[in-house]
């Protein structure tokens, strides 16, 4: 964990982007983390075509590449208007979300995600994406809800 | 309670084991970076045996318990006095519900800070069965607390290959 940022490498913050408002929580907590330790921050989503039953629902007029590219945009520009921009990135992935993060904070100091995104339950605990990232990430995981937004300083 | 919101302070919840160990360092280096007071907080559960609430105590019921206790607050105070730059600590050992005691501390915590064992997580989760993502105590206290909660995984540990299933 704190090997990484000993041994010269560039801090980095990867955080989940889904455009939620747990999920923006979750990136302004990782701008204001990144400012306090003078890491980067990371911004990623994940797309997929979705999973369809039955007869397959036509989808082809739908870029969802660019839609999570206009997500994850309009996220950092909700979140970071009084941060230094060029600290945060974007990235768009395609792929099951979870596992993008994992994968994207493989060699991170800290993975940062809402407690629930666009899918799931309502009274699920935990969104399935944050469950998958605390259960099997390698860096410490922190899960930030929305009520903290109003907690940040 | 004693603590002030004021400085800003770190909680951390132990149990004496390797990833709450692990949950101190990290926490430690935290409070460091952010000029936070460190709280780290032991609680023990004295109903959490087989016996119904209301029956007295046996006399050697809680044998085994106190040394337990303070080998874990202990291993906790060690490893906060081994992190380089010392943030201040305050150690507690409270008799309570685990998910209580940690959740009735954290207005003002700017984290929450967990440790979580991988093999608790995964191994022993019968086959078949839903896995539980987290042990119950940070299940709960993710669910209840007002403030971000930091779970550090136990270290050494390398994650178990498992497809990530979709949806």
């Amino acid at each position: 964990m704190t090997s990484r940022a000993e041994n010269g490498s560039q801090r980095r913050i990867v955080v989940g982007v889904d455009g939620s408002p747990p999920s923006k929580a979750a990136l302004s907590w990782a701008v204001e983390q990144g400012r306090r330790t003078g890491a980067v921050v990371e911004a990623v989503i994940a797309w997929e075509i979705p999973a369809t039953y039955g007869y397959p629902v036509p989808v082809s007029d739908v870029n969802w590449e660019q839609l999570a590219k206009q997500a994850v945009s309009d996220a950092v520009a909700d979140v970071a208007d009084d941060a230094a921009p060029g600290k945060i990135s974007c990235k768009v992935v395609e792929g099951n979300a979870a596992q993008v993060l994992l994968d994207e904070s493989a060699d991170a100091d800290l993975l940062v995600v809402g407690n629930r995104g666009h899918s799931g339950f309502v009274e699920a605990l935990l969104g399935s994406t944050s469950q998958h990232c605390v259960q099997h990430a390698t860096c410490p995981v922190v899960i930030v809800g929305d009520s903290v937004s109003s907690h940040l300083s | 309670m004693a603590q002030q919101a004021c400085t800003g302070r770190i909680l951390v919840g132990v149990d004496g084991s390797q990833a709450s160990a692990a949950a101190v360092r990290w926490a430690a280096a935290e409070a460091r970076l952010r000029g936070m007071r460190l709280h780290v907080v032991h609680a023990r559960d004295r109903h959490a045996t087989d016996q119904a609430p209301y029956a007295p105590p046996s006399p050697g019921q809680f044998a085994a318990g106190p040394a337990a206790e303070r080998a874990a607050l202990k291993a906790a105070m060690r490893e906060a006095a081994a992190s380089a730059g010392r943030p201040p600590v305050h150690f507690e050992l409270v008799d309570g519900p685990p998910v209580r005691v940690l959740l009735e501390r954290a207005p003002g915590a700017a984290m929450l800070v967990l440790g979580s064992t991988r093999s608790a997580r995964l191994a022993d989760a019968p086959v078949g069965k839903p896995r539980a993502p987290l042990g119950p105590v940070a299940r709960d206290c993710l669910r209840a607390a007002p403030c971000p909660v930091v779970i550090v995984a136990e270290p050494g540990v390398r994650p178990e290959v498992e497809p990530v299933g979709t949806g």
